[in-house]
Order: structure tokens, then sequence, then C-alpha cells
């Protein structure tokens, strides 16, 4: 594993605790989370979740995004809000990578139920079932003309989109890289990840489902700014038995000998949270650990992003943190941050 | 790749990337020697569609995989109806390009889709509908999702590895190989596999049907009466590695550079101009610091608005290259048509022959498009465009190891 680091030069989110970083951020603190809503399925059981309200976008996208679905709104507000702090992105140099892990569900249920229900589904909805057409309002907002790329897979494709903008950025291809995760919530989704026991069965056990986005603008590293020093390609637990040991070595490739100040968990209570979180304290005993989607939900890609965030955040002023991911295809993968040098 | 590399580097085929494993399946055949036959002799993969009703739609032809890819598979894998068509395909394409090179075991692998295992997602929304057990339920969400066909292969064939799924709409399969490629050249990974797959599913035909796109008569790319795509399947696998680490022998092709760029203007038309092609190409052979082409395998869908644009763009950027769609034979196979496509240039310079450019009746294209039949070539550089949907445009570059 060869390290790429990249520097954090803007951030942004949009997810259902708020919008404004700093308000996203005491709520996770606080670790009290919000009364979740129950989202009525047809023919099954309501499952519990937590819907973001549709925020505002620039005027520039807001024309076309009048036919898009929940995920390009959320898409592009965070990305919007990232490059407002990061300041004016180079001109054919910046390239855009979109993580998801269900894209545009809400679209494609109804292009789908039309098609069964009435033989021909509307035009209007199809062009935004596509897995990248939240990437492109991105890019078309902000006048990208480079390497635009959509990534899919479980909750590591937040880490995948990171490690694609590393390499991007380490080839020399693109000077900062715009990455964007973003999930949106429907009933079918929720129904489905309900009966794949992956939403919060109302007895405390696993995250509430949520929707969101979160964006990093991410440049060449400095020593000013808090880095993403190190991202772990990724392995696949094929075999459950050998997955606790697959899952230490990830940790241990991961922090390369150094011992983090803090642990931002990719764990939701499940079984599996149970297990991330039982390894990472044997690995890391001395590390703080953090659990945003505990507060604010499970919205898989995205909330990878968003355990990035936390990272951030507290290694302000200096220190190490790791984020490990555990997707739900049994995919292990992980990021490792560092402070700036104060 | 991509964007313009602040420090341009020629590369050569001594540098490149290589190709040492090629595993492909289309609706010209289902492994590699039957495909390139088809190939060279303009066969016409398209047929009515039998895997779902198409009766309320206005098309009613696409490409299919020939029937024999379902034994082929129960076969090989021993399986069947537990596995999505997507993940019969990426099996059977991953079987056939490691069985060139059995001891390869990929550090990465990209693998670029559309639709992942769509008919799993169908049937779920069906079951939801009509009733399903909680076994069933499980068992179709993990096939739907667009990992899992590479992760089911990945299990049969024994090896782990990090997994990034492209799906940048029908570029993703060459967003994909050049991906792959570029972990390899810039020294990332040593041995990356790369694959496109997508397989014919109801949603995405209704889809095509919905926007007018799909053809209800012959598929006729660049000609001046065409009317439209048909859709298509499929899957192609390549296995990449570093030019230093293998024997010449196992060599098929060098990935001698690529380029990506993205056009703002619509998220399903392109750009009349052509200009996100244009750049997409223009980009590409920067990188690999050519200035001509010996051939292009066209994305030409048979649309009017790509094939018009796409022709604007190959005039100002190789305008005497001899230019084939090979969509008319095979139907636009989506997230793995680049792949597919790419694995044609790869037979073409092999065989010395460009692919024809079937139901070619007349052209306004200004372009010299292999029409009808194929023509005996000695290719050693080619490029393959794919464009889809949301602006997305991606050129590869293929060179003939000597």
């Amino acid at each position: 594993m060869k390290d790429q680091p990249l520097s954090i030069l803007g951030v942004g989110c949009v997810t259902a605790l708020g919008r404004e970083w700093e308000t996203v951020w005491q709520k996770i603190c606080a670790g009290v989370p919000p009364e979740p809503e129950s989202l009525p399925c047809p023919g099954s059981l309501p499952v519990a979740v937590y819907k973001t309200a549709l925020p505002g976008v620039p005027d520039a996208i807001s024309a076309r995004l009048r036919r898009s679905g929940p995920i390009s709104y959320l898409a592009c507000a965070a990305a919007a809000d990232a490059v407002l702090q990061a300041g004016p992105l180079p001109c054919g140099r910046t390239a855009l990578v979109f993580a998801a892990s269900d894209g545009a569900v809400s679209y494609t249920r109804r292009f789908y139920e039309e098609v069964v229900g009435r033989g021909a589904g509307s035009p209007l909805l199809f062009p935004e079932t596509v897995y990248n057409a939240p990437a492109s309002h991105v890019a078309a907002m902000l006048g990208l003309d480079g390497t635009v790329l959509t990534l899919v897979n479980d909750a590591t494709a937040g880490m995948d989109a990171l490690s694609t903008a590393a390499d991007l950025i380490s080839s020399g291809d693109a000077d900062r890289c715009l990455v964007v995760a973003a999930e949106e919530l429907d009933w079918i989704s929720c129904d489905g990840y309900r009966r794949w026991k992956l939403a919060a069965s109302g007895s405390g056990d696993g995250a509430v489902l949520a929707e969101g986005a979160v964006a990093l603008v991410l440049g060449p590293p400095s020593a000013s700014c808090v880095q993403i020093s190190r991202i772990h390609p990724g392995r696949t637990l094929l075999r459950h038995r050998a997955a606790g040991q697959t899952i230490r070595q990830v940790l241990a490739e991961l922090a390369d000998g150094a011992t983090p100040d803090l642990a931002v968990l990719s764990s939701t209570g499940s079984r599996t949270g149970i297990v991330e979180e039982s390894l990472v304290r044997e690995c890391f005993p001395r590390a703080r650990l953090l659990f945003p989607k505990r507060v604010a939900g499970n919205a898989f890609a995205a909330s990878t992003l968003l355990q990035c965030l936390c990272a951030w955040q507290e290694l302000q002023c200096g220190g190490q943190a790791i984020v490990p991911v555990l997707g739900s295809s049994g995919q292990v993968g992980g990021a490792f941050l560092k402070g700036p040098e104060i | 790749m991509g964007t313009a590399r602040s420090a341009p580097t020629t590369t050569s085929p001594q540098t490149c990337p290589v190709i040492t494993g090629l595993g492909c399946l289309s609706p010209l055949g289902c492994d590699v020697p039957s495909t390139s036959v088809a190939l060279e002799a303009g066969a016409d993969g398209i047929s009515r569609v039998r895997l779902f009703s198409v009766d309320s739609f206005q098309a009613r032809t696409a490409g299919q995989v020939p029937e024999e890819f379902e034994a082929n598979f129960k076969k090989l894998h021993g399986g069947g109806a537990e596995c999505s068509r997507a993940a019969k395909l990426v099996f059977l394409a991953m079987h056939e390009a490691l069985a060139a090179r059995p001891e390869f075991v990929p550090e990465v692998v990209v693998a670029g889709t559309t639709s992942g295992g769509m008919d799993f997602g169908e049937l779920f929304f069906r079951g939801q509908a009509a009733g399903m057990t909680q076994r069933m339920a499980r068992h179709w969400l993990r096939g739907y999702v667009p990992q899992q066909p590479v992760l089911e292969a990945m299990e049969a064939f024994g090896f782990d590895a990090p997994v990034r799924v492209v799906s940048n709409a029908c570029a993703s399969g060459t967003n994909a190989l050049c991906l792959a490629a570029g972990l390899v050249r810039s020294g990332r990974a040593k041995r990356a596999m790369a694959i496109g797959f997508d397989g014919l599913a109801e949603l995405v035909f209704a889809g095509f049907d919905s926007l007018r796109a799909s053809t209800t008569e012959k598929c006729r790319p660049f000609d001046s009466a065409r009317t439209g795509l048909a859709l298509g399947e499929g899957a192609a696998c390549f296995l990449i590695e570093a030019p230093d680490d293998v024997p010449r022998s196992v060599v098929r092709a060098s990935v001698a550079g690529w380029g990506f760029a993205n056009d703002n203007h619509h998220l399903t038309q392109p750009e009349p101009s052509g200009a996100g092609p244009r750049l997409s190409m223009e980009r590409a052979l920067a990188d690999a610091g050519w200035t001509g082409v010996d051939y292009i395998n066209a994305h030409g869908t048979g649309t009017p608005f790509n094939d018009s644009s796409e022709a604007a763009a190959i005039r100002a950027v190789c305008p005497s290259a001899p230019v084939s769609s090979t969509k008319g034979m095979t139907g636009h196979a989506l997230g793995a048509a680049g792949a597919i496509e790419a694995a044609f240039c790869v037979l073409a310079m092999e065989g010395g022959f460009l692919p024809p450019n079937i139901n070619l009746r007349e052209t306004d294209s200004g372009l010299d498009i292999v029409a009808n039949t194929s023509r005996s070539a000695r290719l050693g550089r080619v490029l393959s465009n794919s464009f889809g949907f949301g602006g997305s445009n991606a050129t590869v570059l293929l060179e003939k190891v000597p």
C-alpha cells in the first residue's frame, strides 16, 4: 500500500441533523439521536428513518434539477457548500468523484412501478435513475469538464472515491478533486434493508436508515491542513471464519505502527458493528471511539465520508485518527488521518 | 488520463500496461474465438427479446448473448437460478480471461456496469407486491447491488481483492479498463483486472423505449436514415499487468493511453458539436503521445444525436481513420459496451481486419465508414470511444505489441 496523502480543503454536508457542519457536529458530540420518522412500506412493516429536508441549491443548477430526485439536490447542496469553503476550483484541473450505495432509488422504484403497472414508464423519470445522474448535475453546476466518475458499492464506496481521488491527484491528472457521496431513501429500499436486517428493528439494534450527502474538496498534501494520509485499498471478507483476522490486518495496515488518538467507527450497533468495535478496542486500546452513525443514522456511502468529516473536525489541532469501514457486502476498508503540524 | 496532465507523459509500448488475458461474451458469441469469427463476418446478433415480454413496448429487439451461455455457466460453475444474469456473465468472462493465465491473482478489480444485477431488483420489486419469503427477499437484494456479480465471481475463483465499481452510464466499461490500467501504469498495482458487464433487463429496456431512443427496425449506426439503438448485453474481462513482469508471448495488446471528458450539456443528449467526445479523444491521444490511429471503434449507437455528434468529433480529430460501430451487430451493452468493444479492437488487431459497420445504406457522417463487410488491414494503433448519459465521454487507445 503506497501512501498518497490528500489535504482536506473544504467540507460540506446535508444531513437529517442539519446542513451547518457546526450544528451537525455538536449533535454528534452530544450523542443524542433525533426522533426517527416512521416510513410506511406498502404491504409491509414501517421502517424508522431519518429523512432530510430537500436543501436549497444554487440558482445555477436549480432549473436543471427541476425533474431530479432528492439525491441530486443533496449532492449539489453539499458540493456547493464544500466548494464555497475551499475557494474557487482550478478550471480544467478539478476532478469529481461521486459515490453512492443505492443511487436514485425513488425514481427507479417509481419508473418500474409504472412499467409493471401500465406497461410503460415515464421518460421524465428514467434518465434520473442512472447512478451517475447526481454527478452529472454537480459537474454541470460547477462547470467541470474533466474526469467525472461515479463509484457504487456498499458503504466502502466512500473509501473507493477517496482512493480514486488520491490516484487522480498523485498521478498529476488533477490538482483538486471534489468527492461527494449521497444517499436518498425510498420505502422500497428501506423495506429491503429491513428484510436484509440492516435497518433498525425497533429493539435497539442497528442504526436508523438516513439520507444525506457529504462533500470534501481534496488537494495535494499540505502540512497546515488535516490530511487523509493513507487509504486502504480494501479487502473482501469471503470467509466469515477469517473475517476477524482480515479486519485486524486492515486496521494494522492502516495504522502502520502509529497509535491513533481517535477511531471514528462505521458501527451501527448491529452485530457486525459490535465486531468492529471490539477489534478496534483490541488493536488501539488508547483510542477514543466515536460512533457518528448512532446519532446521524446510516446513509451508507455518505456516512463513510461523514466519519472522515468527524475525524477532520477532531484533528484540527493535531493528532491522528483511524476511520474503518465495514460494508454490507462484506467489504472492509478505511482511512488514516493526521492533523496539521502545529 | 482525464484532464490535461500537468506534465504530459508520452508512453511507449514498452512502458504501457499490457493485456495478458481476455474473456468476452456478447451477442456475437460466448467466448473470444467464436466472437472473433462472428465479428469479422459481420454477424447480426440482434433478435426479438426472449427474456421478458416486450408486447407493451415499441421496440421488440435486442442483442442477447447466445442461450448456450446458461449451459456453459452450469457446467463450469455448477449453479444456475441462484445467480443473476449479470453474475453469470461476469463469471464466464472472468473464467475465460483467467484460463489464459491461471497464475494471475489481481491486486484490484475495477468493474464497470450501469445496472448490476437488475433482474434480481425486478424480482424483489415484483415479490414485494406479490409476497415473498424473507430468504428470497434477502437473496434478490444481495444479487441486485452492482458489486455483487463481481464479488460472487471472486468467491468462485477464490481470490480476495479490493473491488471498485464504476457506474458512469455507457462509458463505464471504458472507464473501468482505463482506471485499472492507470493503477498498473502508476505502479499502484502490478496486476489489475478490469471487467465491464450488463445483462439485459426489463427496466432498462423500458427506459430506452420510453425515451424513444430504441429503434423499431434495424440498428443502423452512422446511416443517414438511422432511427435509434438496439440494446445489448454481455461482459468482457481484461487481465492487465506491468509489461516488465510478463513474457511477451502472453501479451495481447497494450493500453497506450486514455482520456475522459464531461460535457455539461444535457442529462441524456450529447452536445451537438461533439465537444465532449472531441476533448476525450484529444486527451487520449495526448496521453499516449499519438497523432493518429489506424482504426476507430466508434460509440455509434445509431441514434440521430449520438452519431452526428461523434462524427463531428472524429472529423475534427482523426478525419481519415477508418471507423465502424459494432453496435449494429451487438446492440448497445451499456456499461459492458466499452469493455466489449475494446475486446473487439484487440481481436481486430490480432486478426488483421476492420470490423464492419453493418446495416449501413448511406451515410452522412463524412467519415470512412467500414460499410457492411470487414476489410483486411494491418492494425497497430486503435481507438475506442464510449459515451454515456450525464455527458460522460471516455476514449481508450490500444496498441498491438510486436
